[in-house]
């Protein structure tokens, strides 16, 4: 059976109407009239293009000979035509031809579903995974070239007090903790009760921290903390998941809307948000192995935590409300985790060995 | 070329207009496919995906009875793509690691700027010509016949004004380089072109944004409105006897309910709203369009210059790619 098409010559745009046959398996004939019985051109089936792509309309096949492409129209294919079409395509075109032809909400609905259930694994697990990959092939010296530059920008905002920079230095090495890094300590005459750590191993303490601790195996506690986040690379692996949810996302929003970007990316911080509370919680426990390994009563670590709730207490208040949206775990919660975990290893009351180099450098320190 | 302004007639008579058919379920059901194709692949299905999404819409563009076809691949726009982050991500590490160092992030810093400024006409001028060549419509491919190296003097030039007259300059540099895309398009053996000046252009803008901020940017679709009217009616088809213009039936009143209905529709549906908002937008700016007469359908010729790989200008060639704005 002989159906009607639109020809183009790839010469000119002059519409021609013709006639198709299809000779099973083997190639497409067009006629000049319905009943011609010599074809004017034979098209080989296997190099047949389809442009069509999901069109609401009519088919369009292209094919190339003596270096010009033909084109064809079709408002009605025959079904041997659409079949024979069907079975030729690739892969990915199969896919989509077979979610797409019925075009039924249904489809779309799994789509959805299926899509949603992606970036939840992906935001969940993949991008954990490709974080921490990234992490691990950084070799240490790139981490301490990203710390030392953010802490040259930061500089000009910082206030080093550097004769006591240097004894909370002698104080850190007297603790001998263990770790890949060069780590440098700077003390900050800042009234904030804060400290924080950059990759690669620069430690930034806050006077008004120092000023609150009444020990010195409180301070080594503190230590113990911001160690564990240098030498567990959070900064790091936070960076290189956020790189990558940025590199998908925008992959996948780039040529839709803005506004659905936003929102995913709002998703993601929020989810941010939780992450850097594990890694609090990693980091107060790892700091809490390090006491225990270097014979430092433990019990120190409960007592910073005490020192920070007195500080923020008005803070602590508005954040309960809020847990949702704290990067740090609330201190009474974390207070109750830390003791369990002092409890399971029967530390509770431990008070660790003497270290007379490192009160007395406290001591120093914390007067001046 | 010097221009005459009574040489530009107004259509008249027979109209040819767009016919849009997308519809928002299809373009949907592509970009969720998209989507989840790209996670599964880590974002390298990104050229890929956006092929589909050119190859829907360009069918579903009809002038005539006939449909628009998008000859681009996948695979073309991924050499660009793999070719622009690797510029672009080595110039960005390069300065993030040497920061610190005086003595190196001068030189990174200086070179990511250049290489900012260098691929951005690179941008225009690939995307543009990629998208027009790989555009046939009955079998006749648009065509491009601009050089490079013609547009990268006229860019740098109008670049320049630009920095001394601190941004002032900016309309008539969008127009000069309109002008030059669209005056190296042909369509068969038509040649596009754009009459537009730079003065009306910075008038719209400047109305635009004054009356955007009085009224809270309730005006910005109708601002919007006038700069996609401004490029459509400065628009033209050169045939070699006549110049026409094309005509633009976008009212302020269409515009605004559009795009406003789209934000919002966008917003309350968290984003999924968006495939059917594009269709709606495509088809607010496409329908709005009436072709000038004294492009000959029934007889537009293939012209040497729109097979595909004449240009030669190997150059852009290795950033033949589609980069949208």
């Amino acid at each position: 059976m002989k159906f009607k098409a639109k020809y183009f010559d790839g010469k000119t745009s002059q519409p021609k109407e013709v006639w198709l046959k299809v000779i099973e398996d083997f190639e497409l004939q067009l006629f000049t009239e319905e009943y011609s019985i010599v074809p004017f051109e034979r098209w080989e089936l296997l190099q047949l293009k389809n442009e069509s792509f999901n069109s609401s309309k009519d088919l369009q096949l292209s094919y190339i000979s003596d270096g010009v492409r033909r084109s064809l129209e079709i408002e009605n294919p025959n079904q041997e035509l659409v079949n024979y079409l069907s079975n030729k395509h690739s892969k990915e075109d199969k896919i989509f031809a077979m979610v797409l032809k019925r075009n039924s909400y249904k489809v779309i609905g799994i789509s959805v579903t299926v899509l949603a259930v992606m970036i939840f694994v992906y935001v969940k697990w993949v991008s954990v995974f490709v974080g921490n990959t990234i992490v691990s092939i950084i070799p240490l010296a790139v981490e301490e070239t990203i710390g030392d530059n953010a802490f040259n920008q930061m500089n000009p905002f910082l206030d080093i007090d550097t004769p006591r920079t240097r004894l909370l230095q002698e104080f850190y090495n007297a603790l001998d903790f263990n770790s890949e890094y060069q780590v440098s300590v700077y003390l900050d005459t800042n009234k904030r009760v804060n400290a924080f750590a950059l990759p690669g191993g620069k430690l930034v303490v806050y006077d008004g921290l120092i000023k609150k601790t009444q020990s010195w195996q409180e301070l080594a506690a503190l230590f113990g903390h911001e160690l564990s986040h240098v030498n567990d690379r959070h900064s790091m692996r936070l960076l290189s998941r956020e790189l990558g949810n940025y590199a998908v996302f925008s992959a996948i929003t780039g040529d839709m809307a803005g506004i659905s970007s936003v929102i995913i990316e709002s998703a993601i911080s929020l989810n941010e948000l939780v992450y850097s509370r594990t890694y609090e919680k990693e980091a107060d426990l790892n700091g809490l192995d390090m006491l225990i390994e270097n014979d430092i009563e433990p019990e120190a670590m409960l007592r910073l935590f005490e020192r920070l709730l007195e500080e923020n207490k008005e803070v602590e208040e508005i954040l309960k409300d809020l847990e949702l949206l704290s990067t740090h775990p609330l201190t009474d919660n974390r207070m109750d985790y830390i003791k369990d975990y002092i409890e399971s290893k029967g530390l509770l009351g431990y008070l660790g060995k003497k270290n007379e180099k490192a009160e007395m450098l406290w001591k120093k320190i914390k007067e001046k | 070329m010097e221009i005459i302004s009574e040489n530009y007639e107004v259509p008249s008579g027979q109209k040819t207009r767009i016919n849009f058919t997308g519809q928002g379920s299809r373009y949907f059901g592509i970009a969720i496919l998209n989507a989840i194709l790209t996670i599964l692949t880590l974002g390298l299905y990104y050229p890929w995906a956006k092929a589909n999404v050119r190859k829907y819409l360009w069918n579903e563009t009809e002038i005539k009875g006939s449909r628009l076809v998008f000859n681009g691949t996948g695979m073309e726009m991924f050499r660009g793509f793999i070719i622009a982050y690797l510029i672009l991500g080595s110039l960005y590490i390069g300065v993030l690691l040497t920061q610190g160092d005086p003595k190196y992030a001068f030189y990174f810093i200086l070179a990511f700027y250049l290489g900012i400024i260098l691929i951005m006409p690179l941008a225009i001028f690939g995307a543009w010509r990629y998208r027009v060549t790989r555009t046939s419509w009955r079998g006749i491919n648009m065509g491009f016949d601009g050089r490079f190296r013609n547009f990268l003097k006229l860019y740098f030039r109008n670049l320049l004004l630009v920095i001394i007259t601190f941004g002032i300059y900016l309309p008539w540099f969008r127009v000069e380089i309109t002008k030059f895309l669209f005056q190296h398009t042909l369509i068969g053996q038509n040649r596009l072109g754009f009459k537009g000046s730079g003065g009306d252009l910075f008038i719209i803008n400047l109305l635009g944004g004054i009356l955007s901020a009085i009224t809270l940017y309730l005006y910005v679709p109708v601002y919007l409105k006038d700069r996609i009217n401004f490029t459509i009616n400065n628009a033209y088809v050169d045939n070699g006897e006549t110049k026409k213009l094309f005509q633009s039936r976008l009212t302020g009143g269409k515009a605004w309910s559009i795009m406003v209905s789209n934000l919002l529709l966008v917003i309350f549906t968290l984003g999924i709203g968006f495939a059917w908002a594009t269709i709606r937008y495509t088809r607010m700016l496409l329908e709005s369009i009436d072709i000038p007469e004294n492009l000959d359908f029934d007889n537009l010729k293939q012209s040497e210059i729109g097979t595909i790989d004449a240009t030669g200008d190997e150059l852009v060639d290795i950033l033949d790619i589609g980069i949208d704005f």
